[in-house]
């Protein structure tokens, strides 16, 4: 009976999978992954999750890199419970961690895990959790269980219920070309499409609330922002300039917007409350100025100029207008983010012709290179900063790609059809 | 790349294009239009001027700023390597000073001090954690003669560059040297742990001193840095005595009380319980 529900489960998974436009597929792990085992939970008789929980949890800790899974084909039991688990046939299969859980569904609409984490060299319950959704969202639940058990073992938040947005490109017959705003949680699936057009789309990016994005449209044949609210679907137009409108970015308290505009002649940054409209012209300069980013206590922007012959990231504050370079390595830095903690740039970088995806420590002034192919642009980062997503070629598509900020873990999400490009990580969401 | 790849064409097939508009002033002066044309070409001259001269001007912007950011590299290194030579002078000086004063007296009071510390404050966390009643530091009397140039952090460098060289024994004679010279030093703490290490590392092994040296560290310092590490330590140290049940233990008690911290230490008894028990 089991089994086949198993089975069936399988056979959901697969097709679900196969509609979503992203698929994952882990090309470097790090050296010496937490061997773990994810039991399948156990069911409450009578009823039917659409999804298997347990393989969530799994292929999310997976997509970590930190941590190694065991097969469910390995397993010599399937408990379901701490009671149940015989500590001595884990430690045979070299697991150090052991996950079991079941699900109940209480009442029509909330779905429940109660779940335990062991640690199997010390023989202890380590974690104890219940956690419930309605049952329509058995996939949030499993991301949930897994950010609760990530937190767990490596201290850092988990970001395994944050979403993503990219653009995509397919070419159509007739020299036309088909844009589409794409929105999907941070694995892929759920993948909806937020915006269609004809003309491009570009520099998608979330309010810090995550309920709100903005982007670049070209669909009144000139760039254009827009905010969309993601539970309304309601747009609005916030700029039509002439010239560019490009690069929006929500301030870190979510009142202004920082925005590229060449109204006035050359690309100038410049700051737009979001309650008024009002406009401030942040930067003035008849080189290009472009790609802003907020520092995290929205006190300065960081942002390209070529002003110095070429770009490189500079630092402007808000309030008295000083500008600083911070970038002096490499002769091509542009289109950088800020970590979350401020200590450090990830920025697309230079290095003898290729462009990669580099992080600068602000504090030591040093640059690694995280990426190997060439390329490389649009580096967005993960809340808990343990991974930032980025644009890449692959087999002469465009495609998304994820990288650990220490360099150590490497996927691709390679899209089923057409070029992908401008990953934005969401913010963590409630 | 939205950093304008089709911005730079732009740019540069502006400034193309003034050049070829600048290239063509040749002017016949008896048609009608020469005036207009002489006065068309040298617009377009100046426009080519004005984007050179722009061109110019942000060459060498980046090259002040780069200076700008060379020279605040040089000032600070300049004033680092005045700090650390002002350091060493002032070593140099006081220490020969000091170390004439300094040897047997100190070193009596300290042993003393060590001793009725670790009874007040380490007692307790050396019963719990490792269940035995040693809070005396283990004896370092026999300990031959060893160079000291009266510093103490260059002493224990000193030392550690013997461990790193791998020169165990001698390591061994100049961090009992440090112990005895510095007995609330601040690199004190860290000789004992090496000193356990030590002990494990030469042959034959001395599990008994390293147990012993461990184990102090552990009552006397039981906040420092080095304690997950040591406790590791000692539970290997343990497991090669035959303690197997105090080796689990102390490892288990490891991974309990520092595995929400990441310390390295937890990892490493993970995975001696794993491989030998």
């Amino acid at each position: 009976m089991f089994k086949q529900i198993v089975t069936v489960l399988a056979l959901v998974l697969a097709g679900n999978f196969a509609m979503a436009d992203l698929t994952i597929e882990i090309n470097k792990g790090k050296d010496d992954p937490v061997p773990i085992a994810i039991v399948p939970f156990g069911w409450q008789p009578g009823v039917a999750v659409a999804e298997d929980v347990a393989s969530i949890i799994e292929m999310d800790l997976h997509r970590s890199g930190q941590f190694a899974p065991l097969s469910r084909g390995d397993m010599l039991g399937r408990p379901r419970n701490a009671s149940e688990v015989y500590y001595r046939d884990w430690k045979s299969l070299g697991v150090d961690y052991v996950v079991v859980g079941s699900l109940t569904q209480d009442g029509p609409n909330a779905l429940t895990a109660n779940y335990e984490l062991l640690d199997v060299n010390t023989q202890r319950v380590i974690l104890t959790g219940t956690e419930s959704v309605s049952v329509d969202k058995p996939r949030y639940l499993a991301h949930t269980v897994s950010d609760k058990i990530y937190e767990k073992l490596t201290n850092i938040r988990g970001a395994f219920r944050t979403q993503l947005l990219y653009v995509s490109a397919v070419r159509e017959g007739g020299n036309r070309t088909r844009f589409r705003l794409l929105k999907s949680d941070i694995d892929g699936a759920n993948e909806s499409v937020l915006f269609d057009s004809r003309e491009p789309i570009m520099a998608p990016t979330w309010a810090p609330d995550g309920k709100t994005i903005a982007y670049v449209s070209f669909e009144t044949s000139r760039p254009a922002i827009y905010t969309q609210n993601l539970l309304t679907g309601v747009r609005k137009q916030l700029t039509s300039f002439r010239g560019l409108n490009s690069s929006p970015v929500f301030s870190p308290d979510g009142t202004q917007m920082a925005m590229v505009l060449s109204k006035d002649g050359s690309p100038d940054i410049y700051v737009m409350d979001l309650a008024s409209g009002s406009l401030q012209q942040v930067t003035n300069h008849f080189a290009i100025d472009t790609e802003p980013a907020w520092m995290p206590d929205g006190k300065s922007l960081i942002f390209t100029s070529d002003r110095g012959g070429k770009p490189q990231i500079y630092k402007v504050q808000l309030g008295s207008g000083a500008v600083d370079r911070m970038t002096f390595i490499g002769d091509y830095n542009a289109r950088a983010r800020v970590l979350p903690d401020g200590l450090g740039l990830v920025l697309v970088h230079r290095n003898s012709g290729n462009f990669h995806i580099a992080v600068q420590d602000l504090k030591r002034n040093r640059v690694e290179i995280l990426t190997t192919t060439n390329l490389d642009e649009s580096p967005s980062v993960a809340p808990n900063a343990s991974m930032l997503l980025y644009a890449t070629q692959y087999d002469g598509k465009g495609v998304l790609a994820a990288v650990s900020i220490d360099g150590g873990v490497k996927y691709r999400l390679p899209s089923r059809f057409g070029d992908v490009r401008e990953p934005a990580w969401s913010p963590f969401l409630q | 790349m939205q950093f304008t790849k089709p911005l730079f064409l732009l740019l540069s097939a502006a400034c193309l294009s003034a050049q070829l508009w600048a290239q063509a002033p040749v002017v016949d002066m008896n048609s009608p239009r020469a005036g207009a044309e002489s006065n068309r070409s040298m617009q377009g001259e100046i426009y080519q001027q004005l984007q050179q001269l722009r061109q110019e001007m942000m060459t060498l912007r980046g090259i002040v700023e780069e200076q700008e950011h060379q020279i605040s590299q040089l000032k600070q290194q300049g004033l680092d390597r005045y700090i650390d030579l002002d350091r060493r002078l002032g070593s140099l000086t006081t220490g020969a000073a000091g170390a004439v004063v300094g040897s047997s007296s100190t070193v009596a009071n300290a042993a003393v001090d060590a001793g009725s510390d670790a009874g007040i404050t380490g007692e307790a966390a050396v019963a719990a954690v490792t269940g035995a009643d040693v809070v005396n530091p283990p004896a370092v009397s026999a300990v031959p003669a060893v160079a000291s140039n009266g510093n103490e952090s260059s002493d224990y460098t000193d030392a550690y560059a013997l461990v790193r060289s791998g020169n165990y024994d001698q390591a061994i004679t100049s961090f009992l040297a440090y112990v005895e010279r510095y007995p609330s030093g601040r690199y004190t703490p860290n000789a004992w742990y090496w000193l356990g290490e030590l002990y494990v590392a030469v042959k034959p092994q001395n599990l008994k001193a390293s147990t012993d040296a461990f184990q102090y560290l552990l009552s006397k310092y039981p906040d420092h840095d080095k304690v997950p590490a040591a406790m590791y330590k000692l539970g290997t140290v343990y497991f090669l005595n035959g303690n197997k049940q105090k080796s689990q233990e102390l490892l288990t008690h490891v991974i309990d009380r520092y595995g929400s911290t990441g310390n390295s230490a937890v990892n490493k008894s993970r995975e001696f319980l794993r491989k030998n028990f």
